[in-house]
């Protein structure tokens, strides 16, 4: 028996690929290969259940699909009562800075924090009224106050750098809904979200002396992996895309900075001093391997990461570093990605596919003769045309898959690596410096 | 008019391989040419190859008369035998061939059997006459078949995009070409699919034929699943130009970005206030607006007619421009902009949904944010002020009697008035400038609609939510003042003299002082019922009396030194909670030597101190007069949360269940579970599933009835739904959307 696919996931995928863009919903209906590295990655998941806490580094060329894996990853991990986090690194947006970007990284993730209701972000609120829910509960059996109730339950938190005011802001949206006081609440999640740029402006609007700046930022995202297990989930995932920024960045500390940063994660992920939290990260083989500006560049980190020698040799992968490498797809992948694809349109009735294998053959081949074989390497823009002719197919029935293929555009991928220069920037830059950063970039949710 | 493209692209196929050849050889191509065209359409054309274009054009405003109608606007092909515009063997859709048959029927307007693909020729003589009546007419009968306007459309498309190639006399009708389309555009716009087209046609046009005359308006609807042309224009200008992208073409950027799950309700409910909102965060953020940095890729057009006499699609690179729109950072930028407006309207439009039409009342206003300029809101906000002005004058705070302020409110007052009322006034007030007391966001204590207030101006930094610094001060000064009230041994300047103490030593901000201030003046005039402190006290066990009396004095002594009027007071508050007032001084003392003996605490005792030690801190010069021990402040303030937390008790409001006025939603204890909810929830469920949508609003009552918070119950909900039946109960954008195929899941389980 088939498995059906709902009419949303196929929208979503079908939409998101048209417009050549990793969908957010329903990938695992498309997703090829890479059970082992995907098995890994559910370890990760699990372990993090458990209270442990991992950190892996996605590395893969332009175009292998990283984007692709980090969501499917994502998605596993909501599936499994978990929270994510995730967002690409940019120039505004780094692990560490003095200036705002690293708080702007913070402000990201949190906007795009999900939940298995909340899939596509914006989920922070629910996460707080939930964690609330539960004290009112609490509250109304033991007869206790609400907010000693959510103070109390907050007691590990409060130990921990920032946690008391992160207590306090919580029970101001308490407050906030009980007064009737929307501001309030609307206050405690701009908090929350990091969106205070100033102490006085949060004194001012929630009596709290200190924000989520720069330098606190990982500190607040361990506070967040309690919290978010105090409010009934089962783990927090953090997913950071385009490392790459980081190694672009041209100016030596701040790369240094970051990577630092980095290390100070790897550690505590290793040394088992985090819990309930994990990250991964996704970047290209440069941001790894690269001696002068990668990780590599730095010493403490290259240890720690350096693969396995022996299995490279053999040409294995060994899946228990925290170093994960995505190959490119190949022909043979690419062929059973279009019958998903094809499954996909179909709702998931192979009664209803619109083309016959022969029609991808053919797909395959003429794109191979426009493009060669980055057709199946990076293949974004295969894909895409594709998806246009079988949307077209669909919309017209009796139309023959023959006459369109010889009418399909398809044209090689840019990387947009290539087209931006490094970034230029100092630690101490104040403030992000807006309007001049903006790069060529495919359209990312 | 898809199916058309498809057989467009087909003939097209062929065509280019007619064209690959030599002129001899093409024409040696044309039989199977022909073969193939006739039988994927079933009909030959009387084409005729020598006929051009420009000998059966009509131009613009020259009269034409086929059979007996007489059509005076011109811009049509009239004639025999005029090809497609690529030369295929099928004749021009859009040609009136006069020879051919009309007949007059009864109905203009009629319901004519017209093909997906419109053309004049296959037209029945009964509709052949209703399209040269409504040419005749003036092409501005609304109510027409849109399958006319399109045959008349393929015209201009053919004219302006085709002939003006080889024809000077086309290239110079190209303006009025496009005036004529953006005309049937007004008219005919409730059509999408000829709305798409002709949209994208006239802004094609624009730009191709008349750039210097080119002036772009901002598209005001969301497009289906690509920019509008114009929109892709207007910024590559802009940024080509370097010059600040305006607020408005930055929104309409972000709605039309083709993911955009467009804008939440309010910024449609009340628009007027989301785009003043939007216009002002947006200067806020950007100054002049967004600067894009200019992409290396040029600006490319594309157009794909609708008439299937030009098969190819219509392109045009624009060297000038560079491709704006594979920006995708800025986007992100206006979207927080955007979204950041959308929240703070939000609890506007929430009343708005609730007081459908009441725009301008006093609640309605007190929740509009901060960036809306009130003035034009009625006259009830003017008398309001006016109110306030007559009286507060230059100075800069005023006691007034609550009513004045109240009665431009209409409450139903019955004695009281509830927190949200007390929220509308405070807020309301706040937008004028003005801070009131009694503050319920700060003390917990409502405006007294018999009593008083004290309004005062708002300076400087004016916080919005008490520091803990500033509850404690709250706290004390209130058990002052409640204690001195009774009698009058303690004099007004003894009392000041207290809250002056307090906001030097917590570190009051200015603002906080200010407020302090204001509730000094407040308590002077309505001190806090004795009675009702003394119900609270009979909770408080004597240990914790102690506890607080110690903090007290910790407090006075903050300064290192307990002057008379506070020993004058606390004496009073030792009276009051049963200890001896005299052996005040024997525990100031021993306040004051455990200070001063021991280390300090800069740690609280949940952590084992037996492997730390504690370095004590530098001694503080005791001489000045006004030295605060940091570290011993912070201590107190951190060690003090189970007294304060019994302090504040004492000051509660007597409070009955917050809904007690609300009649309490009866659950049944039989019923069982759902999706191992609990009760409550299980009650909300089986209330949700009655419908298809239920409205946030009801919602939000709802969710009230069971003091729950209406987001943490659709989490809740959905995720034990997810767990039980792998799907989730409730979409939630605005409204609730119920998922009908679970909701039927559970009504089984009911009658089970």
């Amino acid at each position: 028996m088939p498995e059906q696919i709902r009419t949303k996931d196929r929208d979503a995928i079908i939409q998101s690929l048209r417009a050549g863009v990793v969908p957010r919903l329903g990938l695992h209906h498309i997703q090829v290969g890479r059970a082992k590295e995907i098995e890994t990655l559910i370890g990760d998941i699990e372990r993090i259940a458990d209270g442990g806490s991992t950190i892996r580094f996605v590395i893969g060329e332009y175009g292998a699909g990283k984007t692709f894996f980090l969501n499917l990853i994502r998605m596993a991990a909501i599936q499994k009562g978990f929270i994510t986090l995730h967002a690409d690194l940019s120039p505004e947006r780094r692990l560490y800075a003095t200036g705002g970007q690293a708080r702007g990284l913070y402000t990201e993730l949190l906007r795009n924090l999900s939940t298995r209701t909340k899939p596509d972000g914006g989920g922070l609120p629910s996460v707080v009224e939930r964690f609330i829910t539960r004290a009112l509960k609490q509250a109304k059996e033991t007869g206790e106050k609400v907010e000693s109730v959510i103070f109390d339950s907050m007691d590990q938190l409060t130990e921990l750098v920032g946690g008391f005011d992160f207590a306090t802001v919580v029970s101001a949206y308490w407050k906030g809904h009980n007064q009737g006081d929307e501001q309030l609440k609307i206050n405690a999640i701009r908090w929350l979200r990091g969106e205070f740029s100033t102490k006085t402006d949060a004194r001012n609007a929630l009596g709290v002396r200190t924000i989520i700046d720069d330098l606190n930022v990982y500190d607040h995202l361990k506070l967040l992996a309690k919290f978010i297990k105090l409010s009934g989930y089962n783990g927090m995932l953090i997913c950071l895309d385009e490392m790459v920024n980081l190694y672009k960045l041209a100016n030596t500390q701040a790369r240094r900075s970051n990577y630092e940063q980095i290390l100070r994660i790897l550690n505590d992920s290793l040394q088992g001093i985090a819990s309930q939290i994990g990250f991964v990260l996704g970047g290209t083989p440069e941001f790894l391997m690269d001696p002068r500006k990668g990780l590599y560049s730095y010493e403490a980190l290259q240890t720690r990461l350096a693969e396995n020698t022996f299995s490279t040799a053999v040409g294995v992968q060994d899946l228990s570093g925290p170093v994960i490498r995505l190959a490119n797809l190949s022909q043979e992948e690419l062929f059973v990605l279009l019958r998903n694809v094809r499954h996909v349109f179909a709702s998931g009735n192979p009664a209803d596919y619109l083309v016959p294998d022969e029609a991808l053959k053919q797909f395959m081949a003429y794109c191979s003769k426009k493009i060669g074989e980055a057709y199946f390497r990076t293949p974004r823009n295969s894909i895409r045309a594709f998806v246009d002719m079988l949307s077209l197919l669909d919309q017209n029935a009796g139309m023959d898959w023959k006459m369109l293929l010889q009418n399909i555009d398809v044209s090689q991928e840019e990387n947009p690596d290539t087209l931006i220069e490094d970034i230029e920037d100092t630690p101490d830059t104040v403030g992000s410096r807006g309007n001049d950063e903006d790069d060529l970039t495919t359209f990312r949710l | 008019m898809g199916m058309g493209v498809l057989i467009l692209i087909f003939v097209s196929i062929i065509i280019l391989v007619a064209y690959a050849n030599s002129k001899k050889a093409a024409a040696g191509s044309d039989t199977r040419l022909q073969v193939r065209v006739s039988t994927s359409f079933g009909y030959g054309d009387d084409v005729d190859t020598s006929v051009r274009p420009d000998s059966v054009w009509i131009p613009k405003n020259k009269p034409v008369s086929i059979h007996d109608v007489r059509i005076g606007d011109g811009m049509l092909y009239v004639g025999t035998g005029l090809p497609s515009a690529e030369g295929q063997r099928f004749l021009e859709p859009s040609l009136i061939d006069p020879k051919l048959p009309i007949k007059q029927s009864g109905e203009p307007n009629g319901k004519f059997h017209i093909g997906y693909w419109p053309e004049y020729k296959e037209l029945s003589p009964e509709a052949k006459y209703a399209y040269l009546q409504w040419l005749a007419d003036g092409r501005k009968n609304p109510r027409t078949n849109i399958g006319f306007v399109f045959i008349f459309f393929y015209g201009l498309e053919r004219r302006l995009l085709s002939d003006s190639q080889t024809s000077k006399a086309a290239l110079a009708e190209a303006a009025d070409i496009i005036n004529e389309a953006q005309r049937l555009l007004n008219i005919y716009s409730r059509h999408g699919s000829f709305k798409r087209y002709a949209t994208k046609f006239v802004d094609f046009g624009r730009v191709k034929f008349t750039p210097n005359k080119i002036s772009i308006n901002v598209p005001k609807e969301k497009n289906y699943d690509e920019f509008p042309l114009s929109l892709q224009v207007g910024l590559s200008y802009y940024c080509a130009k370097t010059k600040p992208i305006p607020a408005e073409w930055a929104l309409y950027w972000y709605q039309n970005y083709p993911f955009h799950k467009g804008l939440r309700t309010a910024a449609g409910r009340c628009e007027k206030e989301f785009l003043t909102l939007y216009e002002k965060k947006y200067r806020d953020k950007f100054g002049a607006g967004l600067m894009l940095k200019e992409p290396k890729k040029r600006l490319k057009l594309s157009y794909r007619p609708a008439t299937r006499s030009i098969s190819s699609e219509q392109t045009l690179t624009l060297e000038s421009l560079p491709d704006a729109l594979k920006l995708i950072r800025p986007l992100k930028q206006i979207e927080e902009v955007v979204e950041s407006a959308i929240d703070e309207l939000d609890p506007y439009s929430r009343y708005l949904g609730r007081n459908p039409g009441d725009t301008s009342s006093l609640p309605a206003l007190s929740l509009l944010p901060k960036g809306i300029d009130l003035r034009g809101y009625g006259d009830g906000i003017s008398g309001l002020e006016e109110t306030i002005r007559k009286v507060l004058g230059q100075k800069s705070g005023a006691v007034f009697r609550a009513s004045d302020i109240l009665d431009h409110w209409s409450f139903k007052s019955d004695g009281k008035i509830s927190k949200n009322e007390n929220l509308s006034v405070i807020n309301l007030l706040d937008r004028l400038g003005y801070s009131v007391e009694p503050d319920i966001r700060f003390t917990n204590m409502k405006i007294v609609p018999s009593g008083k207030l004290v309004v005062f101006k708002k300076t400087g930094d004016v916080p919005d939510s008490p520091t803990k610094e500033y509850q404690m001060a709250h706290l004390i000064l209130s058990l002052a003042m409640a204690v001195s009230s009774s009698d009058g041994e303690i004099s007004g300047e003894e009392k000041r003299h207290l809250a002056n103490h307090l906001q030097t030593c917590l570190k009051l901000s200015t603002g906080e002082r200010t407020r302090l201030s204001a509730l000094f003046t407040y308590l002077t005039i309505e001190p806090p019922k004795l009675s009702s402190l003394r119900k609270h006290l009979e909770g408080v066990n004597n240990e914790q009396r102690r506890a607080i009396l110690e903090f007290l004095i910790s407090i006075a002594n903050a300064d290192n030194r307990v002057d008379p009027e506070e020993i004058k007071i606390l004496k009073k508050i030792y009276q009051f909670f049963g200890f001896d007032p005299e052996s005040i001084y024997h525990d100031i003392h021993s306040g004051q030597t455990k200070y001063a003996k021991e280390p300090v605490v800069v740690k609280t005792s949940q952590y084992d101190s037996s492997h730390e030690y504690g370095i004590p801190a530098e001694k503080q010069p005791k001489e000045e007069a006004l030295s605060l021990d940091e570290i011993r402040l912070r201590s107190i303030v951190q060690d003090t949360n189970r007294v304060f937390g019994v302090l504040k008790d004492i000051f509660e409001e007597d409070q009955a269940p917050s809904n007690s006025n609300q009649e309490q939603e009866k659950i049944d204890p039989d019923l069982p579970a759902i999706a191992s909810l609990d009760s409550e929830h299980s009650t909300i469920v089986r209330k949700l599933v009655e419908r298809d949508i239920f409205p946030r609003n009801e919602f939000e009552d709802l969710c009230d009835k069971f003091q729950l918070l209406p987001d943490g119950v659709i989490e809740t909900i959905n995720e034990s739904f997810i767990e039980a039946y792998d799907d989730m109960l409730i979409e939630a954008e605005e409204d609730l959307v119920i998922n009908q195929a679970m909701s039927k899941e559970i009504l089984n389980a009911r009658t089970n």
